[in-house]
């Protein structure tokens, strides 16, 4: 009952305002599908729809593997683990508005915010070995999937790690290689440049190449603690025995996490990952509006309604556009239906 | 330590697998709590001590640190109020340093004379002010505000003229005194003003014969028919019937200010400069160069009290949250009446669907969880999925052992679920407590509001360093819980397994 009542009479009223012309405080004229027109033939939907899945690509790429790497390292810890895992829980007990707000407070575009005044002293060599390092392992977990034959997600593991080093390449390029300036020109240069800071402080917020990272990196802060508690429950969930067996067969501590730890996360991993998809859709209209307000090309799709329905008040164009956006997710929803109704679950057990 | 057996744990390989561990834990470690040191930091600060970063407020444990803040205290964060008084031409409160007590103080006309008046109309430079008065003096320290019209052959006309104008117009009436010789003209002006005396003694409550009798004011009272005729006799009067301007002569007018008054008790007590010199230590030049120590008085002051003042200024961004939070609307209130009832709710509802959801295998079953889990798309639900796990013999069991309904439910599925509910209240109350979106946008009065929205309106208006401390505030009740149940969340997390 409350379910219906909280959420399919908002839903019909809602899908009755798309095919109107919302009024609130006259009465509707019936417009049809010129709602949905107007949304599917406008610009910004599309730049915002755009903006969406880059948010989403950013969140999941950056956001999901944290936690699991936590997880094992929290578990292979032979002391502290207690301490560790609440110092890496204490980022998610500042809830939700007050996690974004703090970090716009850090994200002050001068020489004083907190977050420039530590990116300011990373040299640009410290941003090559930070690349070369996620390179260097995620080529050590290829070759081990090499050995094994599993050729396609070794590639997978070695493009991983090219990302990482282009990525940090270009952190690095506007301080190796001046604007107007060719390689040939900064190469005698280059050694002396290595162990140059960066010239100008970031403007997170309003430069829009920087602005979508910066919306991220809060939830990345704050999704480490809960999420890794998920996936270390999930591994004491794996007995020793499969350990030993392992390493019978003469497996590498990487042989170990891919071929023992990997599969056993995988259901949990693949609901989360749908859930996280669909979540970054829906969820993060507040945290964004918060942070940049929708400025900086940072405008996704949730914003778009919001944006829509409340500063313009046309109601019916922003429930057509929210109804699009919901269609557009039905697939993935049913997806992820069919994962959980497939599942086993267990609990975590009483060990600590 | 699972994947690293405990065999073998001495080999180098292991162990620098091992040391690498700890280095990537502790940089995270650190990269987690950075922030919140910055935060924790910055509740305590004022906008003069905000763009320090350091972890640890300076003014716990620096002396001119807590110097700073206690000046800025002290003129209400208004340099400009700090300039006149002390005649320190500093760009914040953060440069303010402790000055010898002999040496320059300024009160406040004079640096009123100085900063407000003369260097807004010349310039901030002295030799500006050289260059259009003709004079040669070297530093502002040396320029000074007259006690009367400044008549000595080495001032120049310019100088006169801005005495002159700053006595008439821009200083208040109530420092201007009137020389005995300026009676007649006092008199003159009142009788062209009220014409009969009747007129005169009507308005003042006096009882006074003739214009004559009239003496002339000592002390300008602060407000009334006395205060306004002696501004407009300073500033001069025009008589609009014969167009004839009343004006006390420049020559009487003579300025007052406790900095005279200062020196001539001084000169009273002393006699002589040489004499002053000798008893107090001081190199003055000239008898204008003493100011009243009022600096002085005010680090006496700062010494008395400096461990009041540590704790006063790193508790009164904390008091001015929970000032501001009981007082406008019902925050507290709201906000416990909201996660109350969704606490209560979720452990009423999610339990009792989920045991008749198990319970019964009916066909429906699968229809009403989807009916369920469409709208919510990211299902929260795998709490409810526990019951799902008891297994069926020993419903069957306790069934044969005549229990109702009712008690199975209670005894056997509540009992054996406290942790997963305990995760069901955790995340009842998370929602609840952050829910931010929702209050803000359906709570029209903000007398509904919880505690979230009106933190935000706290901010809008707010230096950073009680937004931080805002920010610290609304953390605490999440922190209290996380502390006390992280062993009860950690045995109630359900995990999916594959089958």
């Amino acid at each position: 009952m409350t379910i219906a009542l909280w959420q399919y009479v908002p839903l019909l009223h809602g899908s009755v305002m798309a095919v109107q012309d919302y009024q609130l405080k006259r009465p509707s004229a019936w417009v049809g599908v010129d709602n949905f027109a107007e949304v599917l033939f406008d610009q910004n939907w599309w730049c915002a729809v755009y903006n969406s899945l880059r948010y989403s690509l950013l969140v999941l790429s950056l956001t999901f593997l944290p936690p699991i790497v936590l997880a094992v390292l929290l578990q292979e810890v032979p002391r502290g683990k207690l301490v560790f895992r609440t110092i890496y829980y204490l980022p998610a007990v500042i809830t939700g508005i007050v996690t974004v707000l703090l970090w716009k407070l850090f994200y002050e575009p001068s020489e004083r915010g907190a977050l420039n005044a530590v990116m300011l002293k990373i040299p640009a060599s410290g941003f090559l070995l930070v690349g070369l390092v996620l390179f260097g392992v995620a080529v050590a977990f290829a070759r081990r999937l090499w050995l094994q034959h599993l050729r396609w997600t070794s590639w997978a593991f070695v493009g991983a790690g090219v990302l990482a080093l282009v990525a940090s390449g270009r952190m690095a390029a506007p301080i190796l290689l001046l604007p107007g300036e060719s390689w040939a020109e900064a190469w005698p240069q280059m050694l002396s440049r290595l162990l140059a800071r960066p010239a100008e402080p970031y403007r997170w917020l309003t430069d829009p190449s920087t602005a979508m990272v910066a919306c991220v990196i809060p939830m990345v802060w704050a999704g480490m603690g809960p999420g890794c508690l998920i996936y270390l429950a999930a591994l004491r969930g794996i007995p020793d025995d499969f350990y030993e067996a392992a390493d019978l067969d003469g497996a590498t501590f990487i042989d170990k996490i891919l071929f023992v730890v990997f599969p056993t996360i995988r259901p949990l991993a693949i609901i989360n990952f749908v859930g996280a998809f669909i979540a970054s859709w829906y969820a993060s209209t507040g945290d964004i509006l918060v942070m940049t307000g929708g400025g900086a090309n940072t405008e996704v799709a949730g914003l778009y309604v919001w944006y829509k329905a409340f500063t313009f008040l046309k109601f019916g164009p922003a429930t057509a556009a929210a109804w699009m956006l919901g269609s557009m997710l039905i697939g993935f929803t049913v997806h992820q239906l069919r994962i959980l109704a497939r599942v086993e679950f267990r609990t975590a057990g009483e060990k600590t | 330590m699972a994947i690293i057996s405990a065999i073998g744990r001495r080999a180098l390989r292991v162990r620098l697998l091992i040391a690498m561990i700890y280095v990537l834990l502790v940089l995270g470690a650190v990269t987690m709590l950075y922030p919140l040191g910055l935060m924790i930091a910055g509740s305590n600060k004022s906008p003069v001590d905000t763009p320090d970063p350091k972890l640890i407020p300076p003014f716990l444990v620096n002396e001119t640190a807590l110097y700073q803040k206690f000046v800025e205290g002290l003129f209400n964060e208004s340099l400009d109020a700090l300039r006149t008084t002390s005649n320190i031409h500093v760009r914040s409160f953060a440069f303010v340093a402790r000055q010898p007590w002999h040496d320059r103080y300024v009160l406040n006309l004079d640096g009123f004379y100085k900063i407000q008046f003369l260097q807004n109309r010349y310039g901030r430079t002295i030799e500006n002010y050289n260059q259009t008065h003709g004079t040669r003096h070297a530093c502002w320290n040396t320029v000074c505000l007259e006690r009367t019209l400044p008549t000595a052959p080495d001032r120049t006309e310019a100088e006169r003229s801005d005495w002159i104008e700053f006595a008439r117009g821009v200083l208040n009436a109530f420092w201007i005194r009137a020389s005995p010789e300026a009676t007649p003209a006092y008199q003159a002006f009142l009788r062209a003003k009220y014409g009969d005396i009747a007129v005169f003694n009507r308005n003042y409550g006096t009882t006074y014969r003739s214009f004559e009798e009239i003496p002339l004011i000592v002390v300008p009272p602060s407000e009334g028919i006395g205060r306004s005729d002696w501004d407009s006799f300073i500033a001069g009067w025009k008589d609009p019937d014969t167009g004839q301007i009343h004006q006390i002569a420049a020559e009487h007018l003579r300025i007052d200010s406790i900095a005279f008054r200062y020196r001539d008790f001084l000169q009273q007590r002393y006699g002589s400069l040489t004499a002053l010199n000798t008893a107090l230590g001081t190199r003055f030049a000239n008898w204008m160069e003493i100011q009243p120590p009022q600096q002085d008085f005010h680090y006496m002051a700062f010494r008395k009290n400096q461990r009041w003042l540590r704790w006063e200024f790193a508790t009164r961004n904390y008091i001015a949250v929970f000032d501001y939070v009981v007082r406008h609307g019902r925050a507290l209130f709201n906000t416990a009446l909201d996660c109350g009832l969704l606490i209560t709710l979720s452990l009423l509802v999610n339990p009792l669907a989920a045991y008749a959801l198990s319970r019964y295998r009916l066909p429906s079953t699968y229809k009403v969880l989807l009916f369920l889990m469409l709208t919510m798309a990211f299902p929260p639900i795998v709490s409810q999925i526990p019951v799902f796990l008891m297994p069926r013999e020993l419903y069957e069991s306790a069934q044969i052992d005549g229990a109702s309904e009712f008690r199975m439910f209670w005894q056997l599925t509540m009992s054996l679920s406290k942790p997963i509910l305990a995760v069901i209240a955790l995340n009842a109350f998370t929602a609840a407590y952050s829910n931010f979106m929702y209050a803000l946008l359906i709570c029209q009065d903000n007398r509904m509001w919880t505690l979230m929205p009106w933190l935000y309106q706290l901010q809008q208006a707010s230096s950073q360093g009680v937004i931080f401390a805002s920010l610290l505030v609304a953390s605490v009740p999440t922190l209290l819980l996380f502390i006390f149940c992280q062993r009860i969340i950690m045995r109630g997390i359900v995990v999916p397994v594959e089958k």
